[in-house]
């Protein structure tokens, strides 16, 4: 069965002892049979996202089935839109993130405002770290506003998902990505059961967590196959408009290579 | 390779809707052919020590050898704790949980410092959850004046920098594998600290089997330093060895 990982980190995160190249981001998704992933910068997750996200664009120029998601920081929202433009006005990078780091004490805040605003002439979804109720509540208000958006709650909620499912889904243009800390038993199928197949993705957020730690609940989750092909990476190739190729992801477009 | 599993309970979770009933647990066991696991009733963390522990008891004497119990006080309530430490003891208890996490005191209180002496005097083994930033450390430094065996459960892979610099010198600290998530960090903790300091745990029925494990049977370990893990660690400590 195919697998799309949404979120991993190109550039390992301060808090990592991993190195985040993406030779070990390669060798990772060979050994949890990944066919393609969509990378954000680990550095530009709490530091400097320009300069995270020119070193993504420069390190996945050229590789297969690996497409970059764009950091933008609330912070700085007139330098979100710009780099906004220089990077999803091609199609090396396939939707844009919003780390929880430098979102602000809440996400609902002006400067996202201005970024959604501005990321509505591209049409590409929007990544929102949600570690809390009050996030997945945020991140609904938002949602709700900027409706031609598609939003995808990473880790939807932390531990508070058992809640957050529910608070996501009549929003119709949310979906949710189950991977983070909590292993809870039945939070897989709890969240499918609550957004219905369409609206449920699969991400490692390696190297914070590992690609076989989040398929491990999906293991667990005992979901129907056709529901767990659409969570595991179909809803993925729709929503980014992916095209993988039969290519290990992260080799070298025609020589099969991962290295530098 | 005989699994023995060092974290699961059983009963009611007040705190979100969930199945931990004692056939859920056996049935989760025997899916992941898990030979063997340390228990606890719910009861004894949100209503009632003493009660709690003989529901334990009482569920590990029927299971065939499946279960084996974990002890729990409540320092909130104080009266009665050391005796009970002393009574279950008695009974085979050897493995103790402890839940700040969940019933909100401080490890530094003055009934916490009773019951850290009374479980070091019994030679329990000590679970307590080390999963906030800066838990581990200060779990180690208060436990070691007792010289009390620790497992330190619920850290994640992103407390390994506090590890690195903690169990060099807490040498009574133990590490119980299930949110490490990364092969490649248990491998590297293992090599680093010696894999006899690694325990696999899951919390189950509460939370998934396979996430815990997938990531020490992934990590590419030799056999011998997998069966540890796996449970070896767990034969040995809960027989009064290191």
């Amino acid at each position: 069965m195919a697998v799309i990982d949404i979120h991993s980190y190109l550039g390992a995160p301060p808090e990592s002892v991993r190195t985040g190249t993406l030779k070990e981001l390669s060798g990772i998704w060979r050994l949890a049979k990944i066919n393609g992933a969509l990378v954000a910068s680990g550095r530009g997750a709490s530091g400097d996202f320009r300069r995270g996200n020119e070193a993504v664009q420069r390190e996945i120029d050229g590789r297969a089935n690996v497409w970059g998601l764009c950091t933008v920081n609330p912070n700085y929202p007139g330098e979100s839109a710009d780099e906004l433009r220089a990077r999803l006005s091609g199609t090396l990078f396939r939707g844009l993130k919003v780390p929880r780091a430098t979102a602000g004490p809440r996400i609902d805040s002006p400067g996202m405002r201005a970024i959604l605003s501005a990321a509505r002439r591209y049409g590409r979804p929007v990544l929102l770290e949600t570690t809390c109720e009050t996030d997945v509540r945020d991140a609904v208000s938002l949602a709700a506003e900027f409706h031609a958006l598609r939003f995808i709650l990473l880790g939807m909620g932390g531990p508070d998902w058992p809640s957050s499912i529910g608070i996501a889904e009549p929003q119709l243009n949310i979906s949710l990505e189950i991977g983070s800390l909590e292993a809870d038993a039945d939070k897989v199928k709890d969240a499918l059961d609550a957004v219905g197949p369409r609206r449920i993705m699969f991400g490692s957020h390696f190297p914070l967590l590992h690609p076989l730690y989040v398929l491990g609940m999906v293991e667990d989750s005992a979901i129907e196959p056709r529901d767990q092909e659409r969570l595991l990476a179909r809803n993925a190739v729709e929503a980014f408009e992916l095209e993988p190729i039969a290519a290990l992801p992260g080799t070298r477009e025609g020589d099969g290579s991962a290295s530098e | 390779m005989a699994i023995f599993d060092a974290h699961t309970l059983f009963g009611f979770w007040p705190q979100r809707h969930a199945d931990i009933s004692p056939e859920t647990l056996v049935n989760t066991l025997k899916a992941h052919q898990i030979d063997r696991a340390l228990t606890l009733s719910t009861q004894g963390i949100f209503a009632d020590f003493a009660l709690g522990n003989s529901e334990t008891i009482e569920l590990c004497s029927r299971s065939n050898g499946l279960l084996l119990p974990i002890g729990t006080v409540d320092p909130r309530r104080f009266m009665g704790t050391t005796e009970e430490i002393k009574k279950r003891f008695e009974q085979g208890v050897r493995a103790w949980r402890l839940c700040p996490e969940l019933q909100g005191w401080d490890l530094d209180s003055a009934a916490a410092e009773a019951v850290l002496r009374a479980l070091a005097e019994a030679g329990a083994v000590l679970m307590i959850d080390a999963s906030a930033p800066g838990a581990a450390s200060r779990v180690a430094a208060r436990t070691e004046e007792f010289g009390l065996t620790t497992l330190l459960l619920g850290i994640a892979a992103g407390q390994l920098g506090e590890l690195l610099a903690l169990l060099d010198r807490a040498k009574h600290c133990l590490v119980e594998t299930r949110r490490l998530a990364d092969p490649e960090v248990i491998k590297a903790l293992g090599v680093r600290f010696g894999f006899e300091r690694l325990i696999f745990g899951t919390a189950s029925p509460l939370q998934y089997v396979s996430p815990a494990r997938l990531a020490v049977e992934t990590a590419g370990l030799p056999e011998a330093q997998r069966d540890l893990v796996m449970g070896g660690n767990l034969i040995k400590l809960l027989a009064g060895g290191r």
